[in-house]
């Protein structure tokens, strides 16, 4: 069993305070000791001075855009809501019309129908009822 | 002629930032690139020291400092007190430095994996087992380092590793030498702690 030289008693289990304090010492001591020779940075200067440069010009090339975009910003809105107004004028006929039914049944006629594009099938069972609706359709409106 | 305490010493010291600074930043602030470009070459190895104490690896300490440097020029408009440059830039060069040092101690457990690998195969080597030792104090020093409170880790840095004094550090943080001191002494204890 080791003894504390200073106290005459045996020593406890683990590291002692002054032990743990040396540990952090010399990872200080080691890292003060790379600090105080630092490598040399021979390009740091040239490194910002790109760096500055590139910011600046990405400053004034935003600066541009900013300035290219509101001028641009009133015919920008005119033209939007002219396509906005012109997309929504075509569209809405189609928009109204109802959508057809799905085709749920599974009869090879009427199936066949459906898939010819003649005719739009239609199932209720309403009541236990089952009921079949075949929907002529002039050809070619659909 | 009687010792002085530290502080009295310490007090004594001419204030960190120098007058020559204000006027460079100053002129900088009014666009002369040439008078930023002064500060840069003043400035560029204090700061990388500085980070290092935080980060320790010399790349990403001249990393962080370019940032600082950068956001400095960015931001100089923003100095109204433009005497207080320096502290300034070391204050932005710390926030960088704690960004940094938070990333790097999410990965010093597995760097720990990699050292130990590596510990094996440099075993036949003479002093293998002293420069494992050595390079795993380090990490542990980082991830001890990242899990301080932010006030204690920047006085800590600022004394024990970049040699500053405490008056200076209390100016740095804007804080009575008082605070400084016990900042850097929770501090060392908790690194003890960690250290163990």
């Amino acid at each position: 069993m080791q003894v504390d030289e200073r106290t005459g008693r045996p020593e406890a289990a683990g590291k002692r305070p002054e032990a743990m304090g040396e540990r952090l010492e010399a990872a200080l001591e080691a890292l003060r000791e790379e600090c105080s020779v630092p490598p040399a940075a021979p390009g740091f200067l040239a490194r910002f001075r790109a760096r500055r440069d590139a910011w600046i010009d990405g400053g004034t090339q935003t600066a541009a855009w900013r300035l290219l975009a509101l001028r641009l910003a009133p015919a920008g809105a005119l033209a939007a809501l002219a396509a906005i107004a012109f997309a929504v004028g075509f569209e809405s006929p189609q928009a109204e019309a109802p959508a057809p039914p799905v085709a749920e049944y599974d009869d090879p006629f009427a199936a066949g129908l459906e898939e010819a594009g003649v005719a739009t099938v239609a199932v209720a069972d309403d009541d236990g009822y089952e009921f079949l609706a075949v929907l002529y359709e002039p050809l070619g409106t659909r | 002629m009687p010792a002085q305490k530290p502080r009295v010493r310490e007090s004594a010291r001419e204030p960190a930032d120098s007058p020559e600074d204000a006027q460079l930043a100053r002129r900088a602030a009014a666009g002369d690139q040439d008078a930023f470009e002064t500060l840069v070459v003043r400035y560029e190895t204090p700061l990388r020291k500085l980070v290092y104490g935080y980060v320790q690896d010399w790349e990403v300490a001249e990393d962080v400092a370019q940032d600082a440097f950068l956001l400095a020029f960015r931001k100089l408009d923003r100095l109204d007190e433009h005497a207080a440059f320096k502290s300034w830039l070391y204050r932005i060069a710390i926030n960088r430095a704690h960004d940094e040092l938070r990333r790097k101690s999410r990965w010093a457990q597995r760097l720990d994996l990699n050292v130990r690998e590596e510990a094996l195969a440099e075993l036949p080597a003479a002093g293998a087992e002293s420069r494992v030792e050595s390079r795993l104090l380090r990490r542990s020093l980082v991830r001890a380092l990242a899990e301080l409170p932010k006030g204690q880790r920047t006085a800590v840095v600022l004394k024990d590793v970049v040699g500053m004094k405490y008056v200076e550090i209390a100016e740095l943080l804007g804080c009575p030498i008082g605070t400084a001191q016990i900042r850097v002494h929770r501090g060392r204890r908790q690194l003890r702690r960690r250290l163990e």
